[in-house]
């Protein structure tokens, strides 16, 4: 299946790239028509990262021996994921924001339901609410909770709010009125006359941004959408100029947290919906994976530098999410459900007052990063751990842009750890990295167990700079039996981005019971959701008869705060049966007598890529070279000799290497134990199998089910 | 302290692995209960005991249950020594003869055995949405004796060898206004325990029992190390620290809760004997919650480094004589405990390490002024509703205001409070405002939170349980140069127009009504004078200090709106003249 793209230009050769712009480097994929796969590393330009970006097509049209103008001509569309939105936010460098709200209510984001994580840390502020109060601007009109008007919109309240509103210069405004999910034509008015009023000024109303009841999530994303909109937008529309300016005829198409494509125009509707937007390119490349492997179960561990991102992926789905928490900051869009600990290569060690070694959660990042980096750093990580125990080398690292100093990781760990806990730095390191196993443990347990997933079903894969040193270890005390290594892990996210469908979530509050007499009224709104989609669909220039939609709705016993999402297929009481089955799974039992509830319908309209024609390599016959050399490497409990060490560049499909041992890849490193035993598959993945030891997750599973 | 046999990479897994099965029984408890004060406002803690029932874990709960547990733990091994099996799990309330808290809160104990041997405790402690007595929701204003405050449940088995007893569940269920929610919540409190021991066996096995019993041994004398080296880090001395009960919760008392606290260099010895006798109504607080309290207090003010387990709390002694407020005799009613008098006696702590350590202080927090309202929907459901939208204002601390609207100071703010639109969703009201207040906060270098003005139209008959705490008077006391914040208020309007002061405490029946509720204002940390003119002048854009206030309070002279320019040289002549006035009126407060 093509993208059916209107008023199609046909003079092109049907090549693809993706860009996923991250802090660090761009990397960029071009897969063109013959199916091979192209990927670069650029460095990053953090202050004009569309700089950046054209830079990086550069070198890859140099490449390719071709001009800019040649290779953009060639693609049918380039994919973007970017950081924007995201750095936006956790740099505070937002729109000067207004907010038009219902009268009595000015302080649902001071407040903020009260919620904080750890109460425990009663000195930690909340973070400032993004838009001041003084432009909190109240406006009479009540609609009550089931939709009905109760009194009518101050539209003299609207006027007098944006005249001072403007006077204080606000860039946007956001409008979000008390339960506008269930009646939004209050808040339709009063966009109208903004609109009318103030031309220039981008508007966000919150029965399009987040139509949930709730209206601090509500509020507050609304408010993000119209923050982050001054960076977003004008960037993206100038990256666009440029790539059609430098010969590029096909669309640009951006990631968005849902794990699907937008086009241009409907992200300036709501340019919340790029917060996740480079991880959720994780997803494609899963898809890709599965296929590839013929695997159903996957879970990714992507562990670069601060932290790892976890996603679940089961029988061509992920799990979903509406929740967010971007710097403290709660916004509810459809997501990619990415769960993110803080566990990374420069998670700090260090021994608290009653002579216990703690790790992070706190981390090194790049500046000054792990002592090792010789940039500053005086504090042990995880990646100075490694180098202890021989584990990493010192010498170049991550493709050469760092080189490690084996001295400086021994000397802090040797100083901060050891000479605290009184044992020797070995012993200490693997202490570190014995406590950043346990972490990943709880993160996989998090997403898998307490999701009603058994992790031994699953097949780990390992992408980021920094998991393949732990997947193995951590796979075994799951009990998972099977680790996978993309060659493509350093650049996984740009990559899956080509395998990524369009795609467009709705979702809208219902309250209702779940019953065959509820039915039709189901059905009713279901087709008005799905229209809703279509349009949004139709306004992107696509195909809408090539969509496929997915139906789903949330559903609950009552009184409970979180729902399960169901698939909205079959009869009242098949749709009861899934959701007692989900329940059961979940959470060990269902509630004998109670008849669950609906609190949300959704829909999901997606359009898919055009396969990616990835090339299949043809398997060695011969046996895999010889090791680089020998090195002393901790595995298990001590140092064992004259371990071997492979160079990843040599190694090809066919090839199988046995455990234990090191393999060095240009971004990332790979330790096998004993027992654990790599093969490379034609796809150029490293398919390990370990030998599991079963014993932890045995009883865990068996707790939840 | 023993001296440490577990290596210390292994008591840092072990410990890491016993906070995360504490945090997974939370995660059970959320998404399966009922009833939304478990799953909205997280009403309910997880923890683990080692065998002899001392708390060793509890990453999971809300504060003011961190240091009570072990009580009940140790109850149960008391009470049925010998007669403790594989697959029993048991259920306890009462404060009197049970280890319980208060009643509303029922404690669910699994003891985990590994072959053949008890290496382990877990419990579950949640508030239950309605347990009879005298006043729907739980608490009842009115009550004179504990009698009158819902059912008294005992060390109870509910589950004898893996079998439920379901006559006891029906028990149970029949003295509850909401049975429906009961038995849910019930099934969840089981099934959360139930994972806790099934993963605590598994850890255990995986060590070892004699592994595993040092392990606990160990954790525990970890977190006596921790708050040891917090404690000779403060000086040495004797402080004392107060705060007023204002009611007995039928007329105004004089009572007060006093503590003086002795810092030796190794232990913090916090007596409460020059408290007062105990009260007439349920503000009397069970010996388990008066110690929870103080470890919160002292905790809080220490830093959330220090473990939340019972060796930590080897290092605070509380003395507080039978009789008195902290400590009542049988059959004092004390339902309210875990809010009040735990907020006087946090207070109490707070005013005493305040002055052993001003870099630590922290201000007070308003106290409540809200009511539950509970009754029956047109739908035919009962309902009890917590006016959880007018929350207090929180104190302030060096380095941070209070948070302007927050849950209780019991919680530390760990209460999630409701939205406007589910709670119209949910209950028959309609709430017409829920904004904060004009100079509500204490004034301070670090200023108060304001708190909250609330309007709710409650559409039908209801029953009102008052707890006009924070009404009349301040109660979110200063600290540090820092002035108090500003009492609340609670007034009743008739759709006829006519207004009604309801007492601070007691049961009402009532008709439709309008409540207009302005919650206290926390209590400012330093001298006022000393506040950043910049955030004086953004409070009074942002309409949260008023002009007068920014000039009489801080000493910042601004000019006209919207802009509100500092008015500097005025500023700087302003704040010389009244340096020393505001440490005169602190003075006054604290008596």
């Amino acid at each position: 299946m093509q993208y059916k793209i209107m008023n199609n230009r046909t003079d092109r050769a049907g090549w693809r790239i993706a860009i996923d712009v991250g802090g660090t480097f761009t990397d960029v994929v071009l897969v063109t028509s013959d199916g091979a796969v192209h990927a670069s590393k650029s460095p990053s330009h953090p202050t004009d990262p569309a700089e950046g970006i054209m830079n990086a097509l550069q070198a890859m049209a140099a490449g390719q021996h071709l001009s800019l103008g040649e290779l953009l001509g060639r693609c049918d569309s380039v994919i973007h994921g970017s950081t924007v939105a995201t750095n936006t936010v956790l740099e505070g460098k937002g729109a000067s924001v207004g907010l038009l709200c219902t009268r009595g209510f000015r302080d649902t984001l001071t407040i903020r339901r009260g919620i904080r994580v750890n109460p425990w840390e009663h000195r930690a502020p909340h973070p400032e609410p993004m838009v001041p109060r003084y432009r909190r601007r109240p406006v009479a009109g009540r609609i009550d909770a089931g939709g009905l008007e109760i009194e009518p919109l101050g539209m003299r309240d609207v006027e007098a709010g944006l005249t001072f509103l403007l006077e204080t210069g606000i860039e946007a405004l956001a409008i979000s009125f008390l339960h506008a999910y269930a009646n939004n034509a209050h808040e339709v008015a009063a966009r109208a006359m903004v609109s009318a009023l103030a031309p220039d000024l981008p508007v966000f109303i919150s029965s399009e941004i987040a139509p949930l009841i709730g209206e601090y999530v509500r509020t507050s994303s609304t408010v993000t959408a119209a923050y982050v909109s001054k960076r977003v937008v004008p960037y993206l529309t100038s990256l666009s100029r440029s790539l059609a300016g430098a010969g590029l005829h096909g669309r640009l198409h951006v990631m968005q947290s849902n794990g699907g494509l937008i086009t241009l125009d409907e992200v300036a509707r709501n340019p919340a919906l790029l917060l996740l937007s480079g991880p959720a390119g994780g997803v494609g490349a899963l898809r890709w994976i599965a296929e590839a492997t013929e695997r159903k179960r996957l879970i990714t561990m992507e562990m670069g530098g601060t932290s790892c991102d976890l996603i679940l992926f089961h029988d061509g789905h992920v799990d979903r999410t509406d929740a967010l928490e971007v710097a403290g900051y709660h916004i509810s869009i459809p997501s990619v459900d990415i769960h993110t600990v803080s566990a990374g290569g420069g998670s700090i060690a260090r021994v608290d007052q009653g002579g216990v070694l703690t790790l992070g959660p706190d981390g090194a990042g790049s500046t000054p990063g792990p002592a090792a980096y010789g940039r500053g750093g005086r504090l042990a990580t995880d990646t100075d751990a490694q180098l202890v125990l021989g584990r990493l080398a010192p010498g170049p690292f991550a493709g050469g842009a760092i080189h490690l100093d084996g001295g400086r990781a021994y000397a802090v760990v040797h100083d901060t750890v050891a000479a605290a806990l009184k044992i020797d730095a070995s012993k200490s390191a693997d202490g570190i990295v014995r406590l950043q196993q346990q972490n990943l443990v709880h993160a996989v347990e998090r997403v898998s167990i307490e999701r009603g997933f058994d992790p031994r079903d699953f097949t780990l894969v390992a992408v980021g700079g920094a998991a393949a040193l732990h997947a193995g270890s951590v796979a075994r005390a799951l009990g998972c039996s099977e680790v996978i290594i993309p060659r493509l892990a350093g650049v996984f996210c740009a990559f899956g981005m080509l395998h990524a469908p369009i795609r467009r979530d709705h979702v809208r509050t219902l309250s209702l019971q779940l019953e065959a007499a509820t039915m039709p009224q189901l059905l009713r709104a279901m087709d008005d959701l799905q229209d809703d989609v279509r349009e949004a669909l139709r306004r992107q220039d696509l195909d809408v008869s090539k969509a496929t939609f997915e139906k789903a709705i949330d559903l609950n016993y009552a009184g409970q705060q979180s729902a399960i999402t169901v698939a909205f297929e079959g009869s009242a009481m098949e749709i009861r049966e899934r959701f007692l089955s989900l329940h059961n799974a979940l959470y060990g039992h269902v509630q004998k007598g109670s008849n669950p509830q609906l609190s949300a319908i959704r829909v999901a309209g997606l359009l898919a890529p055009p396969p990616v024609p990835v090339r299949i390599r043809r398997a060695t016959a011969a046996l895999a070279p010889a090791p680089r050399l020998r090195r002393d490497v901790w595995i298990g409990d001590r140092t064992q000799l004259g371990v071997p060490v492979f160079d990843g560049a040599t190694l090809q499909p066919g090839h199988v290497i046995e455990g234990p041992c090191v393999i060095e890849e240009a971004t990332t490193t790979i330790l096998l134990e004993k027992g654990d035993r790599a093969t490379i598959d034609l796809h150029d993945n490293y398919i390990v199998s370990t030998i599991a030891a079963a014993a932890s997750s045995d009883r865990a599973v068996e707790a939840i089910a | 302290m023993t001296t440490r046999r577990t290596d210390p990479i292994s008591l840092a897994l072990g410990q890491k692995q016993i906070d995360h099965i504490t945090k997974t029984m939370g995660t059970v408890m959320v998404r399966t209960a009922r009833s939304p004060i478990f799953s909205q406002s997280h009403d309910f803690s997880c923890f683990i005991g080692d065998a002899e029932g001392n708390v060793v874990g509890q990453a999971d709960g809300i504060p003011i249950h961190t240091g009570a547990g072990g009580f009940a733990l140790r109850k149960v091994l008391e009470s049925y020594g010998d007669d403790i099996h594989d697959g029993d799990v048991f259920i306890l309330s009462d404060p009197y003869v049970a280890g319980g808290n208060h009643l509303p809160d029922w404690t669910v104990i699994q003891p985990v055995f590994l072959n053949g041997a008890r290496v382990a405790m877990v419990a579950n402690r949640a508030h239950q949405s309605d347990i009879g007595g005298g006043a729907g929701g739980t608490y009842n204003a009115a009550a004179t004796e504990i009698y009158h405050e819902g059912i008294r449940i005992p060390v109870l088995k509910i589950v004898i060898e893996g079998t439920l007893r379901e006559d006891i569940v029906r028990l149970l269920c029949l003295n509850s206004r909401t049975p429906d929610l009961i038995e849910g919540d019930l099934a969840a409190m089981l099934g959360s325990t139930e994972v806790g021991a099934r993963r605590i066996r598994a850890f255990a096995a995986a060590l070892g029992s004699s592994d595993f019993r040092q392990l606990l041994d160990d954790m525990l004398d970890w977190g006596e190390e921790i708050i040891a080296a917090a404690i000779a880090s403060l000086p040495c001395g004797r402080w004392t620290g107060a705060d007023f009960m204002g009611t007995d919760c039928f007329e105004p008392t004089d009572a007060r809760i006093v503590v003086e606290i002795t810092n030796d260099g190794s232990h913090l010895i916090c007596d409460f004997s020059r408290t007062d006798v105990q009260v007439k109504g349920f503000k009397n607080s069970s010996l388990p919650n008066t110690c929870s309290a103080v470890y919160l207090a002292v905790v809080a003010t220490l830093g959330a480094h220090i473990p939340r387990n019972e060796g930590a709390y080897r290092r605070i002694k509380v003395i507080a004589p039978e009789g008195t407020i902290v400590n009542p005799r049988h059959p004092a009613p004390l339902t309210m405990c875990t809010t009040y008098p735990a907020h006087q006696i946090i207070h109490a702590v707070w005013q005493a390490l305040g002055q052993a350590a001003p870099d630590l202080a922290c201000a007070g927090w308003g106290r409540s002024s809200h009511c539950n309202t509970s009754g029956w929907r047109d739908s035919g459901g009962y309902y009890v509703a917590y006016q959880w939208l007018g929350m207090a204002g929180a104190g302030a601390a060096k380095e941070r205001d209070g948070f302007e609207s927050m849950g209780h100071i019991a919680t530390l703010g760990g209460l999630t409070l409701p939205d406007v639109e589910g709670f119209e969703a949910e209950y028959p009201f309609r709430v017409l405002l829920n904004e904060l207040r004009l100079d509500g906060g204490g004034a301070g270098r670090f200023r108060g939170g304001t708190g909250a003005r609330v309007e709710v139209d409650v559409l039908g008959p209801a029953e009102y349980s008052y707890r006009g705490e924070g009404t009349g008077v301040p109660t979110g006391f200063g600290t540090c140069g820092g002035l108090s914040g500003d009492a609340g208020h609670c007034v009743i309007a008739f759709p006829d127009g006519q207004t009604y002061l309801p007492p601070q405490y007691g049961v009402e029946k009532l008709g439709p009504l309008r409540l207009v509720i302005s919650s206290s204002g926390g209590g400012g940390y330093g001298d006022p004078n000393e506040r950043d003119p910049v955030l004086v002048r953004a409070d009074v854009r942002d309409g949260l200090v008023s002009e007068a206030s920014a000039a009489s309070q801080y000493g910042v002279v601004l000019g006209p709106g919207p802009h509100y320019a500092i008015d500097e040289a005025a500023t700087r002549a302003l704040r010389f003249a009244e340096a020393g006035s505001v440490a005169a009126a602190t003075d006054a407060w604290s008596r």
